[in-house]
């Protein structure tokens, strides 16, 4: 009888606050369970920037024959609970697994470039794929809040024509890196490079601030960049998304012009995008400020129909009379959609398969911060599957599935891909 | 450093130190365990260690709470899990301990983003209870 190799996975935590101590304990856990991993991804909030490098360091040291790579991200789920502070590492030990690695830099600047940059590493390490089943799992720095007139902002209300402010919005983007991901610029070029994989996702970012994101590229810590780990092995693959638990409410909207590849909306309706976001909503423009701006949208996303698929928005950024989502809008027909708690829990209930050796889930952080501590409850949820899990907390997430040809780059959705 | 509650249970530091460890987020402006008429426990160095903004309007604040404890007191029984209010530019969030009126109590900035920070006042509240058993 054939020896069937033992897939062994495991997600460990920490929530020392010293670097040196978060790389003892989890390099330790990891450890006691006789892992020798080929691979570690490894996530932490926000909170860890000054420890970095030393958790980076000494996890490396403790495996160093193993890949690691992560970011930050504004929250997770094990086994062991909730967690908006902390670090969390998964780990995964299986001879029938090749993998290789990629980074690409200065994905605001030159989006196009850190993507060939990313897929021309990974396509040489490749040698000929044993396996059929293949995966490209990727972590990309998410949208920051831009910088205009010195001052870092998402709310400009101001009468400077529309030319004005896209071009100072590209200037922030592209020379100082502040601004759009252009992560739908990125994921163009690696689904035409991978069309053969399931391509799987998020946008690295911070704790819902927008302010900075970091990537973790074996040992060294990168903003601004875009990761890969292309996986082929003969563990099959289970893929499955959601919206989470959004409705419809009947307003609806049309985009009628855009600007910068569809990062800035000009026009609804052929009115001033500003304006008649504001009449659509029956909101008064004088209770947007920077502070106020997160707390209303969240709870009223646009939906519009891309590849077949439904895909959510919000508006994060309103300069002048034109918004903005962060990501680029490539539909123009939407409609409004609204959110609820129990339908965001319910979202969670048929995503997993029953019964996985691993599965990784990408939630929006948005969900996050809609549920607060009510996300226990998605806890409750997972822990009924029979799977190792991870759920991380990051925003936007993508996936590209090979079976039906979809892409999707959007928010306050759900995705999972579990190894059976 | 121990800390006396009013029925004269000492507690230990482990609470404090959970206290600590929840003020070390940025948004977390002051924290504490307490109940009607008294804190119970302060962090490990008490009030200096709350967030320097909020030393201004502590007076008022604590006077507020302590309205909020006459209702805990009402309905804990009852079942009462949570409570909050807004005052000026702050929002004081009241997680109650099981069948006790004592509650974890935390204040914010009014326009802080809440959903992540409730997610580890939970943690902290689970840690307190782990610690109280």
């Amino acid at each position: 009888m054939e020896n069937v190799p033992e897939f062994k996975a495991t997600v460990e935590i920490s929530r020392k606050w010293d670097g040196n101590e978060v790389a003892e304990e989890i390099v330790n856990k990891i450890k006691n369970k006789n892992l020798n991993p080929k691979f570690i991804l490894l996530f932490t909030t926000i909170h860890y920037k000054n420890e970095f490098e030393k958790i980076l360091t000494g996890i490396k040291n403790g495996f160093q024959n193993s890949l690691l790579i992560g970011s930050t991200i504004a929250g997770f789920i094990t086994s062991e609970g909730c967690f908006t502070r902390g670090v969390t590492a998964l780990s995964v030990d299986y001879p029938n697994m090749e993998i290789s690695v990629g980074i690409g830099r200065n994905t605001k600047k030159n989006p196009e470039k850190a993507a060939l940059d990313c897929t021309a590493m990974i396509k040489d390490q490749k040698k000929q794929e044993t396996w059929k089943n293949k995966l490209l799992l990727d972590i990309i720095s998410a949208t920051t809040v831009p910088q205009m007139f010195g001052k870092r902002t998402s709310v400009f209300i101001g009468n400077l024509p529309t030319a004005v402010l896209a071009k100072m919005l590209e200037v922030s983007t592209r020379r100082f890196q502040l601004g759009a991901g252009n992560i739908e610029i990125i994921l163009d070029k690696l689904v035409e490079n991978f069309k053969d994989r399931y391509i799987f996702g998020i946008g690295a970012n911070d704790n819902n601030k927008f302010v900075s994101n970091y990537q973790f590229y074996n040992g060294n810590v990168e903003k601004n960049s875009v990761i890969c780990l292309s996986i082929s092995t003969d563990k099959k693959l289970f893929f499955n998304e959601n919206i989470g638990g959004l409705k419809p409410t009947g307003k609806t909207l049309r985009i009628t012009d855009k600007k910068l590849d569809g990062l800035l909306i000009t026009k609804i309706n052929d009115r001033p995008a500003n304006d008649e976001f504001f009449n659509i909503m029956g909101w008064d423009k004088d209770t947007i400020n920077e502070n106020t701006l997160f707390r209303k949208i969240l709870y009223y996303p646009f939906v519009y129909k891309e590849n077949g698929a439904l895909h959510p928005e919000i508006f994060g950024l309103f300069l002048g009379k034109s918004i903005a989502c962060g990501n680029l809008m490539r539909g123009d027909d939407a409609e409004i959609y609204s959110s609820s708690g129990k339908n965001i829990l319910e979202s969670f209930r048929n995503l997993l398969p029953e019964k996985a050796d691993l599965s990784i889930i990408l939630s929006c952080s948005m969900i996050l911060e809609t549920l607060g501590r009510e996300i226990y409850k998605i806890k409750k949820t997972l822990d009924e599957h029979s799977t190792c899990y991870l759920l991380i907390f990051s925003g936007p997430e993508h996936f590209y599935n090979p079976e039906n040809n979809v892409f999707m780059n959007r928010v306050i959705s759900n995705q999972v891909i579990s190894f059976i | 450093m121990l800390h006396i509650v009013g029925d004269g249970i000492r507690m230990d530091d482990p609470i404090a130190k959970v206290l600590d460890d929840l003020l070390k987020l940025e948004d977390i402006l002051a924290c504490m365990v307490a109940r009607q008429n008294m804190i119970s426990v302060m962090p490990s160095d008490g009030t200096d260690s709350f967030k320097p903004e909020i030393h201004q309007t502590w007076d008022i604040i604590h006077r507020a709470m302590e309205d909020v404890f006459k209702v805990i007191r009402e309905y804990s029984q009852a079942g009462l899990t949570e409570m909050e209010f807004r005052l000026q530019d702050y929002e004081a969030l009241f997680y109650v301990f099981p069948d006790t009126e004592n509650a974890l109590v935390a204040i914010i900035p009014a326009l802080a983003n809440k959903g992540l920070l409730e997610v580890e006042m939970e943690n902290a509240r689970r840690e307190i209870l782990q610690v109280m058993e």
